[in-house]
């Protein structure tokens, strides 16, 4: 099986990624930081698509015996990160949607 | 409800009932009992409640602020020992504890409740009896400091914090806590214990 249809497609959601890094209303601080932050982990998988190698030697320096497991590795780290950012979002949101459900109680109140 | 704001309205100025989204006759039956009614639009939860509640308090200038449950296992006589410490000038807020005297509350809560402590004590280095009762009593000053982000049940742990982190004294008054089967049926089970928790390692961490 030819991969390399699979290793373009990767490779075009990874450059995807990184142009949404440097998208706006980011400021250009935020953009850098942004970049700094996600830039080598999105710039990592494209490289791992098209050189597997990579993944391999990346797997001996942080001492895993291969570099499929690292590349799994990695995965979960990076997930279990998303998914407390999207939750410590979330209750951002919810405390919120709490202070303008308190305002309007005050003025509701304050009008009887 | 009526109840429990008639039987409240005997030992303070003024009744805040908080109507935090229900569909029952909640608002109707506090008001016609002769509390001061607040709604929330939609379901906050308990943070939210109280948040508003404070604050409703505060522009009706109270000195001293106290919050009952009102499921009815709070009994309004004991507002007046729970009040008594910060009358008396010694301290500026005061938890009315159940497990100070924990008879008859059934031992998994009381053991939640302790894991609670235990958790407030590891999390905000503040260690007391029982940080998760619903009744407190706050001096006008703690009310306008602190800052209560929570909105859910981690509020009570929060309200312990962020007292102390402030640097208001706080004591613990024994109160009597009448366990009904509405009651129990209340509160927090192990999967909200949970998130409680969570939420409550994110608010240390911010």
């Amino acid at each position: 099986m030819n991969p390399l249809p699979l290793q373009a497609g990767l490779s075009a959601l990874g450059c995807l990624a990184m142009l949404r890094l440097l998208q706006p209303p980011q400021t250009a601080t935020a953009r850098l930081r942004r970049l700094v932050k996600w830039g080598p982990v999105f710039a990592g998988s494209i490289g791992v698509v098209w050189y597997p190698d990579l993944a391999t030697r990346f797997a001996r320096v942080v001492g895993v015996a291969r570099g499929v497991d690292a590349v799994l590795y990695v995965s979960i780290a990076v997930l279990a990160y998303l998914v407390v950012k999207l939750y410590s979002a979330n209750e951002k949101q919810d405390q919120i949607i709490t202070r303008l459900v308190t305002e309007m109680a005050l003025i509701e109140g304050e009008r009887k | 409800m009526g109840d429990v704001v008639t039987s409240t309205l005997n030992f303070v100025d003024q009744v805040v009932v908080i109507d935090d989204g229900s569909s029952d006759e909640t608002y109707a039956a506090a008001r016609s009992a002769g509390a001061r009614v607040y709604r929330h639009v939609v379901n906050r939860g308990l943070g939210g409640a109280i948040a508003t509640g404070l604050k409703a308090a505060l522009a009706l200038d109270a000195d001293i602020i106290v919050t009952l449950d009102s499921d009815g296992q709070h009994l309004p006589e004991d507002i007046a020992p729970v009040i008594a410490p910060i009358l008396a000038g010694d301290v500026d807020f005061v938890i009315g504890s159940r497990l100070i005297n924990p008879r008859g509350m059934p031992l998994s809560r009381r053991a939640a409740n302790r894991i609670a402590d235990l958790c407030t004590s590891v999390l905000f280095g503040v260690s007391v009896c029982d940080s998760q009762s619903g009744f407190r009593a706050f001096s006008r000053e703690v009310a306008e400091n602190i800052d209560i982000r929570s909105s859910r049940m981690e509020v009570s742990s929060e309200i312990v914090a962020e007292v102390a982190d402030k640097g208001f004294r706080i004591a613990e008054v024994p109160i009597t806590v009448l366990y009904t089967e509405y009651s129990l049926s209340k509160g927090q089970n192990f999967t909200v214990g949970l998130q409680t928790l969570a939420k409550l390692v994110l608010r240390r961490a911010a």
